[in-house]
């Protein structure tokens, strides 16, 4: 018995750093590909990958400015927001569908992204970043989020319990009236229009160090606290009751696992607007790959999340390029036939 | 008891997120207000009414907008541009230019790359973007002229800017000249002012606050959707064939393929003078809705379309 | 480790509807609790209640603790729960899911330890499942499932396990494995055992104690025996059953019967049924049935014919088993015969104790009453009077009985 179990967590080991090491070697090589190369369209020049080496180990003087600035201001910072982003929205995705035991659910599914995309365009609208700062449109998106969550939550709530049920009911209603709201905003933004449109579609170009750091700061705090809910999330997934029978205060841990998971969403959000499928769609891939048990799907969601969002990032900067495409069409795109594939093997399989 | 010193634990871990976050929120703040760009140079009103610190002679501009491009080749700094958006296509020479993309997400690296010392941008980009760009030290300075008068103060920023003050110059005394040449014979109180349908998109028209709008009312003419709720409205067909217009003007260019058969072939609008007249004409989409120096030529087409007897054509 | 289960006083209420309704109940280590009742009595919010998944009204004192001021993590090292039905949509494997019935017992921040494996193996030598240990959940048979959510509840070491309709869904054999299971776990382990029963009989069969529920109050407490009878059945489910012994346990077994009807107020004919051996039985019941008015006669009293007049409430002539018939008996019978419309005779075995009813048949005759007989089978297949059966038939025939071959055929003959 205890050698079952032995193997399987050496089995969940190596899965981890297998991951890990991939994550690794994406952002290695995703760092050299750009709209100005090393790979890439390069326009006009293009930087050399002796360049890419040379800055990554700090010879950086050796080139111009602008090189640095490029690798190092502008792509590094990109990348590691994607890894981010992809983390949490795998992460919360993998929340959302242990505790409403829906397999639709994703990182959105109660109304987060609508409220966030209210604040986003109210802050676009009214121009606040030109007033207020840069972190405007994140801030406000990051509490049109937090609001709407604790609006569902309490218009959900009866009697001092919350069903998951009603949640989702309660979330899918709320964060339809709030698209709506935007769309209506949107309507009447006229010029600004587009630029909402734009941050509605998801994108990474407003990635600097400094919200790398917040990102980073906030993401790895949720993901890190959620972790240790996993034997939490494997109960949960069999039900309510059997939940409770096993000793589960399931109130507390929606509550707790809701807030961290918006926290995460939240965050996301606020600084690459609404990327969908990839909250969707992770969890679903690694439950077939690694199997329904939290404690190995968590983290192994998260870094594939994170690798699946650096490449669709990468795709969505240099396909087009100079042109960027919006993020969240590019993991549309790739994400849905993916799955597809995905679910017809493995029901192949199970036959 | 021990669950809720766990709750009380995760309580002040999350509060202490949130104060991290206000921290950032805070330097970032005060980071706006630092200056960026250059020590050396000097300062200038943009459109946005921010002060920049410009460099006093540019030798790398990039233009995000193409009413920024014709206006840069138009004072004679057509040479020292390194990079243009992808619609940047008038003049000629502006096509060859290294593209930045599209106004609207303009490719952060091959702006870096190419060192610009100066950033021309409009209002359709976001202002997020703006800031973003600033935060990687570069200048931008932004053209975003509401009305025609606005665009001759433009044309003279830049010839400021770029030390081409004599070109600039020489430019608005002919585009003021030519306007003058227009107004003059449309101010009068006792003149006919026909009624106006311009359109950019099939239902859609220039409505106030637009140049289209001040165009019309500077060719003499009465634009029937003076009263539209905003600068580009959508509006109803009754609403146009009720109002009955004497011209119909429609804009041509990439993105739009009307016809004069389309107009014409539109339900209920063969009631309208416009049509029965024959009075529809066709008009560069890229000269009138662009703040630059061809807004001028606009003028002067609509002008002849609206007042032929005043403004014969040649 | 003794434990006491103590309940008073519990009430619940859904919005605004009682479920339950001052129940008030006591149940010692090593002993094993039935909770019966019809639908909607509120048997399974009574395990909620206990389990402390719902808040009643009223107390749950486990060893003199109060379950509320318990955490759902302290209640879950003493109580398990195997609900009815378990829906794992998810691929988990056997031994995943009984791993999980250590989590009340492991802290958020720590892995298993030896002793969490050791349980678990434990629990499932115990339910025998430890083949099934690496299959996944869904690939496995009803009562597969079913031990695997047994031994998840057992892994939590409990003192006490509810078990909620723990067979409904599963064939017979799977029934007897799970109940026999559970039996030897609160003998040899000295758990505290309430189970919710659709069927009474595997309750009595399988419990200590009964308790009967009607309507959130209890009915009826005790030992089988007390609880399971012809009134507190008839009172509660409305259907008239018997109530024997079950043959080798002793246990009651309920065996209902479909209530036919008798209503003396039918002005219809009225037919004697000269029976025996259980032959009787669906004669009584269709001619009851179709409104006509019955007696029968003579009958051993142990013979099961002579217990369902009784339970029919049918005017029934019965004999001391194992003797001739008495010549008051005879006398009885004949009477009754005189006053019926019609004879049925159906096919017994007629030896020399019960040949005067075949001889009282042909006093029917002598009175112009018509005698059916029913000969579904050879008569020398049912003569024990060395031979004499096929003369007396012989000379029925004679006389102007009716032979008939089925039941149904001398129903027509009795309607027409």
């Amino acid at each position: 018995m205890k050698t079952n179990f032995e193997k399987k967590y050496l089995k969940w080991n190596f899965i981890f750093i297998g991951l890990l090491m991939t994550l690794f070697f994406t952002l290695i090589i995703t760092i050299t590909i750009g709209s100005v190369g090393p790979i890439g369209s390069g326009n006009p020049e293009r930087i050399p990958m002796q360049a890419v080496w040379d800055i990554l180990i700090g010879k950086s003087r050796l080139w111009p400015d602008s090189y640095k600035t490029i690798i190092m201001d502008i792509r590094l910072p990109r990348i590691l927001l994607a890894a981010l982003a992809g983390c949490a929205l795998a992460v919360s995705g993998v929340v959302m569908q242990g505790i409403f035991r829906n397999p639709m659910a994703d990182p959105f599914i109660i109304g987060l992204s609508s409220g966030a995309a209210v604040g986003a365009s109210i802050s676009i609208l009214l121009g606040l970043s030109i007033s207020i700062g840069i972190y405007s449109t994140p801030f406000l998106a990051f509490v049109g989020a937090g609001l709407t969550i604790f609006g569902v939550y309490f218009i959900a709530r009866s009697r001092g319990k919350v069903r998951a049920e009603t949640l989702l009911l309660t979330g899918i209603a709320i964060g339809s009236f709030l698209t709506a709201v935007t769309s209506f905003l949107m309507y009447v933004a006229n010029e600004q229009f587009r630029f909402l449109f734009f941050w509605l579609l998801g994108g990474l170009y407003k990635a600097s160090w400094n919200t790398v750091a917040i990102a980073f700061s906030l993401i790895l705090l949720g993901v890190v606290i959620i972790q240790f809910f996993a034997r939490d999330l494997n109960a949960m997934v069999l039900g309510e009751e059997p939940a409770m029978h096993l000793g589960i205060d399931t109130k507390s841990m929606k509550k707790i696992l809701l807030i961290f998971s918006s926290l995460v969403t939240g965050t996301a959000v606020a600084f690459t607007g609404i990327i969908g499928f990839v909250g969707l769609i992770t969890p679903h891939i690694m439950r077939i790959l690694v199997g329904p048990n939290h404690r190995i799907l968590l983290p192994a969601s998260a870094l594939t999340g994170a690798i699946l969002l650096i490449w669709s990032d990468t795709i969505a900067r240099t396909i087009l390029s100079p042109t960027e495409i919006p993020v969240g069409i590019i993991t549309a795109f790739c994400g849905a036939p993916f799955f597809v594939y995905l679910l017809q093997k493995s029901k192949k399989g199970k036959r | 008891m021990k669950k809720r010193k766990g709750i009380t634990r995760l309580a002040a871990i999350a509060m202490a997120c949130i104060l991290i976050l206000a921290a950032f929120i805070v330097i970032s703040y005060i980071t706006q207000f630092k200056e960026s760009g250059r020590q050396t140079g000097f300062t200038v009103i943009d459109d946005y009414e921010r002060a920049i610190t410009v460099p006093k002679n540019p030798q790398r501009i990039i233009s995000l907008a193409p009413g920024c491009t014709e206006i840069i080749f138009a004072v004679g700094l057509g040479t020292k541009v390194v990079g243009v958006d992808d619609y940047s296509n008038y003049p000629e020479a502006a096509k060859n230019i290294t593209k930045i993309g599209s106004y609207l997400s303009p490719n952060l690296e091959v702006m870096v790359l190419s060192e610009p010392d100066l950033i021309l941008a409009s209002d359709m980009t976001s202002k997020e973007y703006i800031t973003s760009l600033e935060e990687k030290n570069l200048t931008v300075f932004i053209l975003a002229p509401k009305a025609i008068q606005g665009i001759i103060r433009d044309i003279r920023l830049v010839g400021i800017i770029g030390n081409k003050t004599k070109e600039a110059d020489n430019l608005i005394n002919s585009l003021e000249q030519r306007i003058n040449v227009i107004a003059s014979k449309t101010k009068s109180n006792t003149l006919y002012t026909p009624r106006v349908y311009l359109e950019y998109y099939p239902y859609w028209a220039y409505g106030p606050g637009s140049f289209g709008n001040d165009l019309i009312s500077m060719a003499g003419g009465k634009n029937i959707a003076a009263t539209a709720a905003s600068a580009y409205s959508e509006v109803a067909s009754e609403f146009i064939v009720s109002s009955n217009p004497e011209l119909i003007i429609f804009t041509i260019g990439p993105y739009v393929s009307t016809t004069t058969k389309d107009i014409k072939s539109r339900t209920g609008w063969d009631r309208i003078s416009a049509v029965r007249n024959n009075k529809i004409y066709a008009i560069y989409d890229d000269i009138i809705s662009r703040p630059g120096p061809r807004i001028v030529d606009a003028l002067e087409q609509l002008a002849k379309m609206i007042h032929p007897e005043l403004f014969p054509s040649k | 480790m003794k434990m006491l289960l103590k309940i008073a006083d519990l009430s619940f209420s859904y919005q605004s509807s009682k479920i339950l309704d001052d129940v008030t109940l006591e149940v010692k280590s090593g002993e094993s609790l039935g909770v019966m009742g019809p639908n909607g009595s509120g048997k399974t919010t009574l395990l909620r209640c206990i389990s402390n998944v719902l808040s009643p009204r009223g107390t749950v004192l486990i060893n003199g603790k109060d379950t509320k001021g318990q955490s759902k993590k302290e209640i879950a090292k003493k109580i398990g729960f195997v609900p009815q039905t378990s829906n794992i949509d998810f691929e988990f494997t056997v031994s995943e899911l009984v791993l999980m019935g250590r989590t009340p017992h492991m802290g958020r921040f720590k892995s298993e330890s030896i002793h969490d494996f050791e349980i678990v193996e434990k629990a499932m030598k115990l339910t025998n499942i430890q083949h099934l240990s690496e299959r996944t959940f869904d690939e496995l048979s009803g009562g597969e499932k079913q031990r695997v959510i047994i031994a998840r509840a057992l892994a939590q070491e409990p003192k006490i396990l509810l078990l909620d309709e723990p067979t409904v869904h599963l064939d017979i054999s799977c029934q007897l494995e799970i109940l026999n299971l559970v039996k030897n776990l609160c003998e040899q382990e000295r758990i505290i055992v309430i189970s919710v029963f659709h069927d009474l009989n595997l309750a009595s069969q399988y419990s200590d104690k009964l308790i009967l529920l009607n309507r959130g109050r209890i009915f009826s407490e005790g030992f089988p025996d007390r609880v399971l009878t012809s009134e507190n059945i008839r009172s509660i489910y409305q259907i008239e059953a018997i109530i024997k012994r079950h043959p080798i346990t002793n246990v009651p077994f309920v065996i209902p019967f479909l209530y036919a009807k008798n209503d003396k107020k039918m002005k219809g004919p009225t037919v004697h049924v000269i029976c025996g051996g259980g032959s009787g039985t669906p004669a009584m019941k269709l001619l009851l049935d179709n409104g006509l008015k019955v007696t029968c006669g003579v009958l051993d009293v142990l013979d099961s014919d002579f217990e369902a007049a009784r339970n029919f409430k049918i005017p029934v002539i019965g004999e001391i088993p194992f003797s001739q018939i008495t010549n008051e008996s005879n006398k009885a019978n004949i009477d009754l015969i005189k006053k019926a419309d019609f004879v049925i005779i159906t096919d017994f075995p007629v030896g020399p104790g019960n040949l005067k009813n075949i001889e009282a048949a042909e006093v029917a005759l002598d009175f112009k009453i018509p005698v059916i007989i029913i000969e579904s089978s050879p008569v020398y297949q049912r003569d024990f009077t060395q031979k004499n059966l096929e003369e007396y038939f012989k000379r029925l025939k004679e006389k102007g009985a009716i032979f008939v071959e089925n039941l149904e055929s001398a129903l027509k003959e009795v309607l027409i």
